[in-house]
């Protein structure tokens, strides 16, 4: 038994069969799906390892992704390699037509679903993922400059594939994408950008962006430049925490933060005990007033983006009845309350 | 006292834990999101309750006549009508080991080795299993009390790791389906929980070195098992929503994806799936040992005999599926859930009837 077991093992379980050289394989590090007239139009970028490691961009029009995909190996003349995949590009089309992206990348065990997703314009997939090929391509240079960007200003926010997919089936609420585009020949990460249920699209700016992502707890810091009169403070906010609360048919937004000066130049003296005072209540005004911007942005556009709605259903699902009506339409119609609680613990290592 | 093993009740004990994980793990956590979602807490709770009922009544079966075999308990209770049942008991207990280890050989065939066989997994675990199963019941302990060992550590650095990702607003609202649906999950857990236990009866009670403590560490080993449950789902809908939960057709093992150490090592699914798999081997060794021994004690074959019993037995193992799974209607859906729910619900009313019938006996 244990005889025939050892032949067996060593037959079936040496892994000869499918094996492929590493030489053989096309590794996919970025790929961006756009959808128009029934055909997708998938461009994938690839590290091939011939003679010396290359990046290659390729384009395929299919029915399908898995036809795309198939089309692609064809055309570079490699094993197309999903696993390392870092990037996903997706279009508006994409979007607007409700195509269901996640499907594909789920269902394939070889998929390692570790990758992030960004919205970008149909006319720019082919330069993004060209842009950087002679160094080590766009797909990782865009992965790092989203880690520099949420260390510091946090005007963008990354949207990975399973928080994409569980969204897309969560009720009361709309995905806020991050967007890249080019300019002057170069990768920039822009701002937030989010579709409500009628497809409408809504561009946020840089400050949107920010006070969405510190709204929702994306992140705990970011830099301000506050307004105290006619002179402006800067201030390094950390330590960011967003509750929400359903309470007798009202929506409150609790922010509590903690700030540190960078620059100042307001005219108060700050070494009055008093300033303090008047600093954290200037602070909590300026952020109670680009909270409430934020809100009759997503009132005025119909977008729950913030997932409010999401938060009510699973606080009071017979609030609404999410299945039968549309949540966007009604956002509008809610009392949504707003509250910051800011404290200033550092003015630095000069006293002026 | 010829050819008895003596084994411990700790051993015993512990590989209740590997014969009930490994069809909650595979078979009935993507039911039990599917049909409770989030209610699927509240099932498993209720569902562990009912179980200990049926627990009880598996344990004072397995009390009774400690001298004797379970398949020779049944000759005794059934007398000339005994033939059958012991038949019956056989046939559950073969489409018990398919379901089990066919299930395993599937998931590793689709998330591993994409374009290798179902059938061919299922032939390496059928001859692993085999191979395990001859070195008999004391070999087997000892093997299983190291596997659970290491499943059970596998299983907490798992759910530390995946602690941080838990989002607590997805276990609302807890309850969005009927309570017609909670009821069936339930019943359907307490089974799947409890009747892989009669399996404890591959050894007698008197072959226990102290039999007097089996039933406090078959407690302790419940309660362990049903604390793995509970988590492992408390900790998929924490991670994943019960939304994204229910598109997977492994949700316990798709949730492993999400560990991550020091932000760099990732694919440590990889390590913690191997839990599932200790306890399917070890498992189905316990099922093809009481194979073995019942069909021996129901045919009362001799050494020559019984090696061409085993010999058909293991031909017997390898065709069914390759019948039964010709087509992928039944493993790739619920249906795939209610076969082994239906044998193990056969045995249990089998070992409850027998208990009836024992104390109507006395």
């Amino acid at each position: 038994m244990k005889k025939i077991l050892i032949i067996l093992i060593t037959i079936l379980l040496t892994g000869c069969k499918n094996y492929t050289e590493i030489n053989d394989l096309g590794v996919v590090t970025g790929i961006a799906i756009d959808y128009k007239d029934e055909q997708y139009k998938i461009t994938s970028q690839l590290i091939i390892n011939d003679t010396k490691t290359e990046i290659k961009v390729y384009e395929t029009e299919s029915k399908s992704i898995e036809e795309g995909i198939a089309q692609i190996s064809k055309l570079s003349n490699k094993e197309i390699f999903l696993s390392k995949l870092k990037l996903l590009l997706i279009t508006e089309n994409i979007i607007k037509e409700k195509v269901n992206i996640y499907d594909f990348f789920l269902r394939d065990a070889k998929s390692n679903m570790d990758f992030y997703i960004y919205l970008v314009d149909e006319n720019n997939i082919k330069d993004i993922l060209s842009i950087n090929n002679e160094q080590n391509g766009s797909a990782l240079y865009i992965q790092q400059m989203m880690t520099f960007n949420e260390r510091n200003l946090s005007s963008s926010t990354k949207l990975d594939f399973m928080n994409y997919v569980y969204k897309s089936l969560e009720k009361g609420i709309n995905i806020v994408y991050p967007t890249i585009s080019i300019e002057e020949e170069s990768i920039k990460l822009s701002n937030l950008s989010s579709f409500n249920y009628n497809n409408n699209k809504l561009d946020f700016n840089e400050n949107e962006s920010i006070f969405f992502n510190m709204i929702t707890n994306k992140t705990d810091r970011t830099i301000f430049s506050i307004p105290c009169e006619d002179k402006e403070f800067t201030l390094e906010l950390q330590d960011i925490k967003t509750k929400y609360k359903w309470d007798n048919n009202i929506f409150n937004i609790n922010m509590s933060l903690t700030g540190k000066i960078k620059n100042y130049n307001c005219r108060y003296n700050i070494n009055d005990n008093k300033t303090e005072k008047i600093l954290t209540n200037i602070t909590n005004i300026f952020i109670e007033n680009n909270m409430n911007n934020l809100i009759n942005l997503m009132k005025k556009n119909n977008n729950d983006f913030l997932g409010i709605g999401n938060y009510i259903y699973k606080h009071d699902k017979n609030y609404f009845n999410f299945d039968k009506d549309i949540w966007d339409n009604h956002i509008n119609e809610l009392n949504i309350n707003s509250k910051s609680n800011a404290n200033i613990i550092s003015i630095g290592e000069i006293r002026k | 006292m010829k050819n008895e093993e003596k084994i411990n009740s700790i051993s015993l004990s512990l590989t209740t834990i590997s014969l009930i994980q490994s069809s909650f793990w595979g078979i009935l956590t993507s039911f039990m999101l599917y049909k409770s979602e989030n209610a699927t807490i509240i099932s498993i709770i209720f569902g562990y309750i009912i179980s200990l009922f049926i627990s009880k009544i598996i344990l004072c079966f397995f009390e009774y006549k400690t001298s004797k075999s379970l398949i020779e308990k049944f000759k005794y209770i059934y007398g000339k009508f005994s033939p059958i049942i012991n038949i019956l008991y056989i046939v559950g207990t073969i489409f018990t080991y398919i379901f089990i280890s066919y299930r395993l050989s599937s998931f590793l065939s689709s998330e591993y080795l994409t374009e290798t066989s179902e059938l061919l997994f299922y032939v390496l675990i059928l001859l692993i299993t085999f191979y395990i199963a001859n070195k008999k019941t004391e070999t087997l302990s000892k093997v299983s009390t190291i596997s659970c060992f290491i499943a059970i550590l596998i299983f907490i650095s798992a759910a530390i790791s995946l602690t941080k990702e838990i989002n607590i607003e997805n276990y609302l609202p807890l309850i969005t389906v009927s309570n017609h649906n909670i009821l069936l999950t339930s019943i359907v857990f307490s089974i799947y929980f409890s009747a892989p236990t009669i399996y404890i009866n591959i050894i007698k009670k008197n072959n226990l070195v102290d039999k007097e403590n089996f039933n406090k560490y078959f407690y302790i080993s419940n309660i362990i098992t049903f604390l793995i449950c509970l988590f492992s789902i408390i900790i998929t809908i924490g991670v994943f929503g019960i939304k994204l939960s229910n598109l997977f057709s492994y949700p316990l093992y798709s949730v492993l994806k999400k560990i991550k150490l020091f932000s760099f090592i990732d694919s440590l699914e990889n390590i913690g799936v191997m839990l599932w798999i200790f306890f399917s081997i070890i498992s189905s060794s316990i099922i093809l040992i009481s194979l073995f021994n019942s069909i021996k004690e129901t045919f009362n074959l001799k050494k020559r005999q019984n090696k061409i019993s085993k010999l058909i037995l293991l031909i017997t193992l390898l065709i069914i599926p390759m019948i039964l799974f010709k087509n992928n209607t039944l493993v790739e859906t619920y249906n795939y859930t209610y076969i082994p729910f239906y044998i193990f619900l056969f045995l249990i009313i089998l070992i409850i009837l027998s208990s009836i019938l024992s104390k109507i006996k006395k």
